[in-house]
């Protein structure tokens, strides 16, 4: 390709193009390197993790989800207007290389862009330009005609006018580089290919005079390198950083599911710590703080968080949002006094920044986690934050009492642990084990606090017993030995209370020989597989019972009664923590004649009841509604009159939204084991 | 500010089903838990709180075994500066009498400007060990205390009388005040914030060091049988099912005339 | 003769019931062991108050003097002691109220006699004196003796005897003089204080709906709010959710809130310690929900549901509405 002006050899009031580009470059590069050192002295002065395992995992995860953008289209239109895009920014980076280096040599082309490549990469990055000014056209009107809600912010400010201001960025950029091609068309450059873009604007400039379209050209030029570097610069300052960090972030993605991170990677006892948890910004980890730069302000968090959904004081976003404006102001890119250090900023994130009660409206369902397209962890952090409000005594006084049961009797009614198995007396046709030391099963069942002595949940107990019983395995349960998962004690933020209880059942454990686990709950089942040491073999009820279903040792044959329609409901701790969507879903399929509808809301979208934890033991008061109430409207517009849960926690609260709903009699709420145990 | 609070441990007795032993005095304690007493909870934090406001220290002190150390370090996790635990053998040999001589010998001895108890101990009901050491250290007192406030070296104090009413008081310190429930909202101390504590000071005394003589602890007050409360009347107990039971219900108010 | 003590105790000129109770059960036991029954009676201008025990004690001793306005457990203790000194009573009886709590056990301790607080029967075997109270928050009874003393010091529980007359009698008046002046006063009162008075006095309700520790959570309270309000009652509660600050003072039952005499009273989730028990003597009719068979309620209670109150407490509610309708 020949060019008909060579930017690098103009000369502009005496000075070489060659010259200024340099100095756009030069002076650009070195405002952007201290910008971007600034906001690494944050990262260096925060917490360490470790992010560095499973490479390949990394890698292939970061080609599906950072390249191929796969969680983009969980909002449809968007989506596929942000995957245009995105892919426009990685198509138009050798434009944009090419475009610098035409400033500093002329004829400048990259390597392999020289002869035929180059002019069909010309029609390619062509076509893009149309397609990024196109989406970018159609992304600012949707936002100032549409209005998305979840852009909007329920406290505070909302960010929007940078989308806006980038979003012109990007389409003054595309205008630019056409500009730049078309009247260089007009000047009598050739092209191999028709570019649509390019010769259409070149149609446009025809008729100009030749100074007008060297003007425009030039023009077109500075204002495009000038637009870029004044880009690159603006991106650490505001919510597009995500533009530079998403990719990394996404590489250095949280792996294990479910889990809760240890108070700190890199010490092991936490009696050594001064300070448990999050106050501060520098609390959190490197990645954390990352995660904190690369919010876009998309808002998907929060369209799914159940407690936003509800009226709880939480938001996502407005949480990452509200941290991240005060790390920027705490450690801001100038300080006009002296060097920001983290000694001088005393700032208490809690209180100032962040509500107690936002804090304790999270459910941990992950809804949040699952849409995020540049996964950002938000469970982590909000159990982090509790730890620090544990151990400065800034937990409502009904929490107190109930950790005060755990610690003492090892479930949260304060009941003695000696009748933690008198459940089983109820059970007439099944006699079960209570494991002595040195037994050996090939199911050691842990039944945890709420089958053992809430009544309703015992109901679930027996099934499964039942279930166990009737397949021929040979079982037995911990009974007065057992003590709490303690799944809620560390989600609760009391970590000490977690590894003690933690410490006695692995204790325990080790006192039996078992070939599994099978637990009641999800929860249990999620904190024993994730949290607990030991890469415990453990399994939810439904994982187990499937295969036995599946190869006929367990079949159901009693019809259920006609007329009632059953809707599943994916528990958080089963489904999105733990991806297991299809078996509890084959085993209400296998019962013959079920009808089955689907909630618009299901897998990976389910929409929490409410919550195994915090909120059996505390109250949002500023809620508008009950989690467990919205979710039981969904099923009930899904023509549901059965709901059928395999968490104990959401047969609780959909029992409860029963009655509070007034749907008595119109919906029910039954357990998958019991449900399927009734047709054996 | 130095304040001295009395604690004891008790049984954790209320989801529970109590059993009495083979002897007949007492009750089986091998299944329970053991926490600190609900009032000793309030004073302990009563007293933190004064300390936050006017400095000084606070001090746990508590009459029993070894086991009786958990409620002092959880008193030191919440921010008391020491404690002491009197070792003297079966501590259910003791009366409140003799409680409060040992408690009192010990107290007299330290420094202080208060000196709490809870107004009651959970598992004996008593409520005399408080009074008692006022009058053995022959400082003023007050009981039921359910708010206090600290002005020129005197403590403003409000007493908790009967039928919602409330007797403010002043009284020149040193001061024994016997704290009662809901004057605060004691602060909840993790188990690393127990664990922590370890590392401040927890004194064992010896009852032999204190100079008390046998006679002088002898109880005056002999528990000669426990045994659970006796199958009286009582109410008479709807049955039937839910329903059933809500017609007998809306009967029995019926006939009351309260159905309007 | 042996002499039984009782020390009256009075606020703002009236006598306090657990005065009478005493008296009564000082009477039974003068009936059967031949005791005098003496009351004490400290204060100021309490010519009424002496009135109104004239028939039920043999002597009242009064000590009317301005200094003696209110109650001080060091004037109270001195007098006292002064007292037992010369006549040498086998038994004192104090209330187990606030200020009893705070002069018995300083009284024991002055005079070296045993104490055994909050009795709820006093009785003699085989000639030995023996109380009966409670421990465990009401779980446990026990039976207590004392140790061979010249006198014993009791305190006794408001509510458990009667507060009639018992016996025939006519009081003796000895009007006692002491140097008060001797007697270091540690505590200036200052004033009385009343509980916020709220905008609801459930000691006029005519039924009541109260609500204990059973309900769990703050705002499981709703539940039993709008039973209360289906029966066009008031919704009360006993101390421990006043404690929680789930529900203000002014709406607790017992013996430190508010004593409540209505028609019905309906107690959900309540134990029934005796604190709260003392709130509702005056009751008319007390019915009792609670999980616990064994839950002391259910022994003051004139009838009781056994089970969950989540699953009752609505299903009363929707009894009460259909029936309201229909």
């Amino acid at each position: 390709m020949h060019y008909k002006i060579q930017p690098a050899l103009e000369h502009y009031l005496g000075i070489p193009g060659l010259f200024i580009t340099l100095s756009i470059l030069i002076g650009g590069l070195a405002i952007f390197f201290y910008i971007m050192y600034r906001r690494y002295l944050l990262l260096r002065s925060a917490k360490p993790d470790l992010r560095f395992d499973s490479l390949w995992r990394r890698f292939s995860d970061l080609i599906i989800y950072g390249i191929f953008q796969k969680r983009q289209p969980r909002y449809l239109w968007i989506g596929i207007l942000h995957i245009m895009i995105f892919w426009g920014f990685v198509v138009l980076a050798l434009r944009t290389i090419t475009l610098y280096g035409l400033g500093l040599k002329a004829e400048f082309f990259l390597p392999f862009l020289g002869g035929s490549l180059g002019e069909f990469y010309h029609l390619f990055k062509d076509i893009f330009e149309i397609i990024v000014l196109f989406a970018c056209i159609a992304a600012i009107l949707r936002r100032a005609i549409g209005r998305p809600a979840r852009y909007e912010f329920k406290h505070g400010k909302a960010h929007k006018s940078h989308a806006y201001l980038v979003l012109g960025l990007i389409s003054f950029l595309m205008v630019t580089d056409i500009a730049l091609d078309g009247s260089g068309i007009t000047l009598g450059e050739e092209r191999a290919y028709w570019l649509p873009a390019a010769h259409t604007a070149s149609y446009l400039f025809n008729g100009l005079a030749q100074d007008t379209l060297r003007t425009v050209y030039q023009w077109s030029y500075w204002l495009h390198i000038l637009t870029i570097m004044f880009f690159l610069n603006y991106l650490p300052l505001a919510k597009h950083f995500h533009i530079i960090t998403a990719i990394p972030n996404v590489f250095l993605r949280k792996l294990k599911k479910g889990s809760i991170k240890p108070p700190r990677w890199d010490v092991e006892n936490i009696e050594e710590l001064d300070s448990l948890g999050v106050d501060k910004i520098e609390d959190f980890t490197w990645k954390h703080i990352l995660d904190f730069y690369t919010c876009t302000e998309c808002g998907r968090c929060s369209d799914n968080c159940p407690a936003n959904t509800v009226g709880r004081p939480l938001s996502p976003m407005e949480l990452t949002i509200k941290i991240r404006d005060n790390a920027y102001q705490n450690h801001p890119i100038l300080s006009l006094t002296r060097k920001s250090t983290s000694q001088d900023q005393k700032s208490s994130l809690i209180g100032p920044v962040l509500e107690p009660d936002e804090i304790w409206s999270c459910t941990t369902c992950g809804a949040c986690e699952e849409e995020c397209p540049v996964f950002i962890e938000y469970i982590d952090k909000i159990i982090d934050l509790r730890r620090h409000m544990v151990e400065s005594a800034m937990i409502p006084k009904d929490f107190q009492d109930t950790l005060i049961r755990f610690e003492k009797t090892g479930n949260p009614f304060g009941k003695p642990p000696t009748k933690r198995a008198d459940w089983v007396k109820e059970l007439d046709e099944v006699s079960v084990k209570i494991l002595e030391e040195g037994d050996k099963v090939d199911v050691l069942y842990f039944v945890d606090s709420y089958a053992s002595f809430d009544p309703q949940i015992q109901r679930i107990a027996m099934a499964i017993v039942r279930g166990l019983d009737k397949a021929g395995i040979t079982f037995g349960i911990l009974g007065p030995r057992e003590s709490d998962s303690a799944h809620q004690v560390r989600r609760l933020g009391e970590e000490g209370l977690f590894q003690f209880l933690v410490e006695r059942n692995i204790e325990t454990l080790k006192t039996c020989s078992f070939q599994q686990i099978v637990t009641t709950d999800p929860h249990a089942f999620n904190t024993l597989k994730n949290d607990y040491p030991g890469n415990l073999f453990v399994r939810h009820y439904t994982e187990f019972f499937l295969p036995l279903i599946e190869s006929g040792r367990l079949k159901p044959v009693k019809p259920l009664d006609t007329g009632s329609i059953y809707t599943y409901h994916d528990p958080c701790y089963l489904g999105r923590h733990n991806s297991i969507y299809e078996a509890p879903r084959k085993i209400l399929a296998s019962i013959p004649g079920i009808q089955i509808v689907e909630m618009e809301r299901a897998r990976d979208r389910s929409f929490c009841c409410g919550g195994g934890d915090i909120n059996l033991w505390y109250d949002i008061e500023t809620e508008e509604m009950r989690m467990g109430e919205k979710r039981l409207a969904m099923a009930h517009e899904a023509g549901a009159t059965v709901i059928v849960t395999a968490c104990p926690f959401c047969l609780l609260n959909f029992d409860d939204a029963i009655k509070t709903s007034g749907l008595e009699g119109e919906m029910e709420v039954i357990d998958l084991m019991e449900l399927f145990i009734s047709t054996l | 500010m130095d304040i001295v609070v009395c604690v004891k441990r008790v049984p954790l007795t209320e989801e529970v089903d109590l059993a009495v032993d083979e002897h007949k005095k007492g009750i089986k304690k091998d299944q329970l838990a053991f926490v600190l007493n609900d009032w000793d909870n309030y004073a302990i934090e009563e007293a933190l709180l004064l300390k936050e406001k006017y400095g000084g220290t606070v001090t746990a002190i508590t009459v029993g075994s070894e086991e009786d150390e958990e409620v002092l370090r959880r008193c030191l996790a919440m921010g008391a500066d020491r404690a002491i635990r009197i070792e003297a053998g079966d501590v259910s040999r003791f009366d409140s009498f003799g409680i409060s001589k040992i408690l009192s010998r010990v107290v007299k001895d330290l420094p202080f400007d208060l000196v709490f108890t809870g107004v009651l101990a959970d598992d004996d009901y008593c409520g005399m060990v408080g009074m008692m050491m006022a009058e053995e250290l022959g400082i003023n007192h007050a009981n039921m205390v359910t708010a206090i406030e600290i002005e020129n070296g005197k403590a403003r104090t409000t007493s908790e009388l009967e039928g919602g009413l409330g007797e403010v008081s002043l009284i020149a310190l040193p001061a024994l005040l016997a704290i009662q429930t809901g004057i605060n909202e004691p602060r909840y101390v993790s188990i690393l914030g127990i664990r922590k504590a370890a590392k401040k000071e927890l004194k064992v005394m010896d009852l032999s060091e204190l100079g008390i003589s046998d006679e002088e602890l002898s109880p005056r007050t002999i528990i000669e049988e426990v045994y659970l409360p006796p199958e009286t009347e009582g109410a008479q107990i709807l049955t039937g099912d839910p329903d059933k039971i809500a017609s007998d219900f809306v009967e029995i108010l019926t006939k009351k005339g309260v159905m309007g | 003769m042996s002499e039984v003590f009782v020390i009256v105790e009075h606020r703002l000129g009236e006598i306090r019931d657990i005065t009478l109770e005493m008296l009564w059960k000082a009477g039974e036991l003068a009936q059967k062991r031949s005791y005098n029954v003496t009351a004490i009676l400290l204060g100021h201008e309490v010519s009424s108050i002496a009135e109104t025990i004239s028939d039920r004690a043999d002597k009242i001793i009064i000590s009317d003097d301005e200094q003696l306005k209110n109650f001080n457990a060091d004037i109270y203790k001195e007098i006292i002691a002064g007292l037992i000194e010369e006549s040498k009573p086998s038994l004192i009886l104090i209330g187990n109220t606030a200020w009893g709590m705070e002069l018995a056990p300083c009284l024991a301790v002055r005079t070296g006699f045993p104490l055994a607080t909050d009795c709820i029967d006093i009785t003699f075997r085989d000639g030995k004196l023996t109380v009966q109270r409670q421990m465990f928050s009401g779980k446990i009874f026990s039976n207590v003796s004392f140790s061979s003393s010249a006198g014993c010091l009791l305190t006794i529980r408001s509510g458990v005897f009667p507060k009639d007359r018992i016996g025939d009698r006519q009081a003796q008046i000895v009007q006692r003089e002491f140097s008060l002046k001797e007697i270091p006063q540690k505590k200036d009162f200052i004033e009385f204080v009343e509980t916020a008075a709220g905008d609801v006095d459930i000691a006029q309700a005519e039924l009541l709906v109260s609500v204990g520790r059973g309900i769990g959570e703050e705002e499981n309270i709703s539940l039993v709010r709008e039973l209360a309000e289906a029966l066009n009652g008031l919704l009360s509660c006993s101390r421990p959710i006043v404690d929680k600050n789930w529900l203000p003072k002014y709406l607790q039952v017992g013996s430190s809130g508010k004593s409540v005499n209505p028609k019905v009273y309906v107690a959900v989730g309540i134990s029934g310690a005796f604190q709260h028990l003392q709130g509702i003597t005056g009751a008319g009719t007390v019915i009792a929900i609670n999980k616990d068979p064994k839950a002391p309620i259910f022994r003051a209670a004139d009838y009781g549901i056994v089970g969950d109150l989540f699953k009752i407490v609505p299903v009363l509610k929707e009894k009460v509405l259909e029936t309201k309708k229909g």
